[in-house]
């Protein structure tokens, strides 16, 4: 079979090696089929690693340009969907490119510290004029105040106080800068009214001046028309000059006023600007403006009444010239003609031929002067005119100059106001960066004060912790020595009571251990005399009663004694259920089985067909051995047989060894053997309970003596 | 149940089964003789004699039954 299954296993072997031989052939044609195919295979590849090599070298490229240029970047990242993410990856984050949108939320967080910014500005009260924004800022920080209250120092005045006196600064500038507006309001108001006035009565003038001219021109036009008409107009033409008169008075009189006005209101601008409220800044430069417009108005309105008045004047000197003509003509007609009345034209019937021709003949000589007159004229004409003209282009010069400059100062001024706005809304634009610049400032030092006011209070509050802890270990230990002291004291008296307590108990105990041991010895005494007892019931050839009552009696009279309980466990079950032979049953019994055993001394596994019996039953009948032999106290080798075994074994059933007999019994061999084999057993058990049965009462005497107390 | 009974009781079982196998062989004998072999006795003493040898042999390996080993082959 081991041949079997080694031929088995060759198999095996060998079928294994062929299918791995196997697999080998087709890869050697695959390969085959690939070198044979080579050119085609090895193409695809290229081509595959060809696309590969581009697609990387673009991505490599793409990657390595982004690097440098930051727009390409943003417009790839842009226009391919997770290329930020590769970008980021490769080369890092995007480059920071200024962000607007930043600020606004950069004044959120400086919305709290703008308080810390205020309350700095307190302490440099006079310097920065930012108080008028602080006015929105104050409510809030009077609630900030409180809750920042505990990270102040102690130089600086309380928040409410600081609060308080800020806004009672807002307050005073507020009226100040009130009162300034209302007092440049005033003045404006004042200024513009009187300038208004002062228009009014220049127009007015203007227009008494034009009327009076016209009247006058008229009259002096009409002056040959009749007379009726001349004293009314004469009339007229004085009122219209007195009218001119008063008009021009009123008009000179409200000009000196405007001009006084003004004057003030520029005092009080100027004093305003001194006072560099920035409040009144709008006001000042709005007044100032007003102010210019009423300059303005105010010059162009007295030009009018000049070149009015010039008009005027001109008027007055033709009228003037014209009225000396008169006279002069009126006079030499009447050094010529005295009698004749200025009404002249009705004395045309009067005059006489010698005053007619003397009246003409004055007349051409008048005419013939005038013609002279004119004649120089004419030559002393273009004279005349150029020194007309150049007089002329002197007043134009002056005028043109007097124009130039006022309009210069007027232009100085307008620009002047310009530069102010200007200054004033850059002055604007740099405060409030100004402020937003302090304010980021007061806010990294609330943020440095905060931090380092932390680390103080975290290490102030460690080490008062520590000392707290290490007095209150210090009180702790103190109490636990005194506790423990006391606890000693009291362990110790206890310890004491309690040993003489225990003492007293094992005294006690003792004692009562004493009496129940002594009773417990009584009890197995009485046992197992009960037991022994037992043992004697036995009556010919029935064997003891069971033993196992006696046996629980034991058991229940010492139950916790493993002597006894061994013992007990010892016995043989046959003993206690069925009972044991005595002794005399069994000598009785032993002879029979010793005349059996006789007989078939010869059988044994070798001999034993019936002629062997046959002859055994002879044997037994020839030999003669005595019946009882004293056995020896060593046996030898010829002692074992069957015979004398049986001769020594009677001997010692007569002088009552049992053991010895069973011994004897034992060393029968063969079927003799087999026929005494029941005696055996039952002298075996025979002999081990009264073997135990003795122990058991030495034993019990023993433990009896032990208890017995002597007195 | 005694084993020194135990031989009493083989030899009655022996001559129980020994006379039974004697009369059963005499009479088988008896039978064959009357009916196969027109009356001779060697019929009955073969019987007889059949009947005893059996008993003989039961007898003795009633004896030896206690000394005989039984043995298995194993292979």
């Amino acid at each position: 079979m081991l041949r079997a299954c080694h031929r088995a296993g060759v198999a095996a072997a060998a079928q294994s090696s062929r299918c791995r031989r196997a697999p080998l052939r087709p890869s050697r044609l695959c390969r085959g089929y690939a070198s044979s195919s080579g050119e085609s295979g090895v193409s695809v590849g290229k081509i595959i690693g060809a696309g590969v090599l581009v697609v990387g070298g673009g991505v490599g490229g793409t990657v390595l340009y982004a690097s440098y240029d930051a727009q390409f970047r943003e417009s790839v990242e842009k226009a391919v969907p997770y290329s930020d993410k590769l970008f980021e990856l490769a080369l890092g984050p995007a480059p920071y490119t200024v962000p607007m949108p930043k600020k606004p939320t950069q004044q959120g967080p400086l919305k709290i510290s703008s308080v810390a910014e205020v309350m700095k500005e307190s302490r440099m009260p006079a310097s920065k004029s930012q108080m008028s924004k602080t006015e929105a800022v104050a409510p809030s920080e009077e609630k900030e105040g409180k809750e920042h209250e505990g990270f102040r120092a102690i130089k600086e005045r309380s928040p409410e106080e600081v609060a308080a006196r800020l806004a009672q600064q807002d307050k005073e500038e507020q009226e100040k800068v009130s009162a300034l507006a209302a007092t440049l309001e005033a003045a404006l108001s004042s200024t513009t009214r009187t300038t208004l006035q002062a228009i009014t009565a220049q127009e007015s003038a203007v227009q008494a001046v034009n009327a009076h001219s016209q009247i006058l021109k008229e009259a002096m036009d009409s002056s040959e028309d009749a007379g009726e008409k001349k004293p009314s107009q004469w009339r007229t033409l004085e009122e219209a000059l007195k009218d001119r008169r008063r008009a021009v008075d009123e008009a000179a009189d409200a000009l000196l006023k405007a001009k006084e006005e003004l004057e003030k209101t520029k005092g009080v601008i100027e004093n305003a600007k001194k006072s560099q409220l920035a409040g009144a800044k709008p006001h000042i430069v709005a007044a100032e403006e007003n102010l210019h417009h009423l300059i303005v108005d105010l010059d162009n309105v007295v030009k009018k009444v000049q070149a009015a008045q010039t008009e005027a004047k001109i008027v007055a000197q033709y009228h003037e010239l014209v009225a000396t003509a008169r006279e002069e003509f009126q006079r030499e007609l009447d050094s010529i003609t005295p009698d004749v009345k200025p009404g002249w034209k009705g004395l045309t019937g009067q005059l006489s031929t010698d005053d007619l021709n003397s009246l003409i003949a004055h007349a051409h000589r008048r005419i013939d002067q005038l013609n002279k007159e004119l004649a120089e004229q004419r030559v002393r004409e273009q004279q005349h005119i150029e020194t007309a003209l150049e007089k002329q282009k002197l007043e134009d010069k002056k005028a043109f100059e007097a124009a130039v400059a006022k309009a210069l100062e007027r232009h100085k001024s307008e620009i002047e106001l310009e530069q102010e706005k200007k200054v004033e809304e850059v002055r604007e634009v740099m405060e409030s960066e100004m402020r937003t610049q302090l304010r980021r400032q007061a806010a990294a030092h609330t943020d440095h004060l905060r931090d380092v006011l932390k680390i103080q209070e975290q290490e102030l509050k460690v080490e008062f912790e520590q000392n707290l802890s290490e007095k209150l270990s210090e009180q702790e230990m103190e109490f636990r020595r005194l506790t423990q002291e006391q606890l000693d004291n009291f362990t110790m008296d206890i310890n004491t009571a309690y040993a003489r307590l225990k003492g007293i108990e094992q005294a006690v105990e003792s004692h009562a251990e004493a009496e129940e041991e002594a009773r417990k010895a009584h009890q197995l005494w009485l046992s197992v005399e009960a037991l022994k007892y037992c043992m004697k019931t036995a009556s010919g050839d029935s064997p003891t009663e069971p033993l196992e009552s006696a046996v629980k009696a034991i058991k229940a009279s010492c139950s916790n004694n493993a002597f006894t309980d061994t013992l007990t466990a010892a016995l043989p079950q046959e003993s206690l259920t069925r009972g044991v032979y005595s002794e005399e049953a069994l000598r009785a019994r032993f002879y029979t089985v010793q005349k059996l055993a006789k007989r078939v001394a010869m059988i044994d596994e070798t001999r034993n067909s019936l002629y062997q019996y046959f002859l055994s039953y002879l044997q037994s009948l020839l030999v003669f051995h005595p019946q009882q032999l004293k056995p020896p106290t060593e046996l030898s080798p010829d002692d074992l047989d069957t015979f004398k075994l049986l001769s020594y074994a009677s001997y010692c059933i007569e002088h009552g060894d049992l053991e010895l007999a069973a011994k004897f019994v034992n060393q029968l061999r063969g079927e003799s053997r087999r026929v005494a084999h029941d005696w055996l057993n039952e002298a075996r058990m025979t002999l081990e309970t009264k073997q135990i049965v003795d122990i058991l009462t030495a034993y019990a005497s023993a433990v009896g003596i032990g208890t017995t107390q002597v007195q | 149940m005694a084993s020194e009974g135990e031989l009493g009781r083989k030899w009655d079982r022996c001559l129980a089964d020994s006379a039974v196998k004697l009369g059963a062989g005499f009479g088988l004998g008896i039978v064959f003789s009357v009916i196969f072999f027109k009356r001779r006795t060697w019929p009955i003493a073969f019987g007889s004699g059949m009947g005893l040898g059996m008993a003989y042999s039961n007898c003795q390996h009633d004896f030896q039954s206690p000394y005989l080993l039984h043995g298995k082959f194993v292979k």
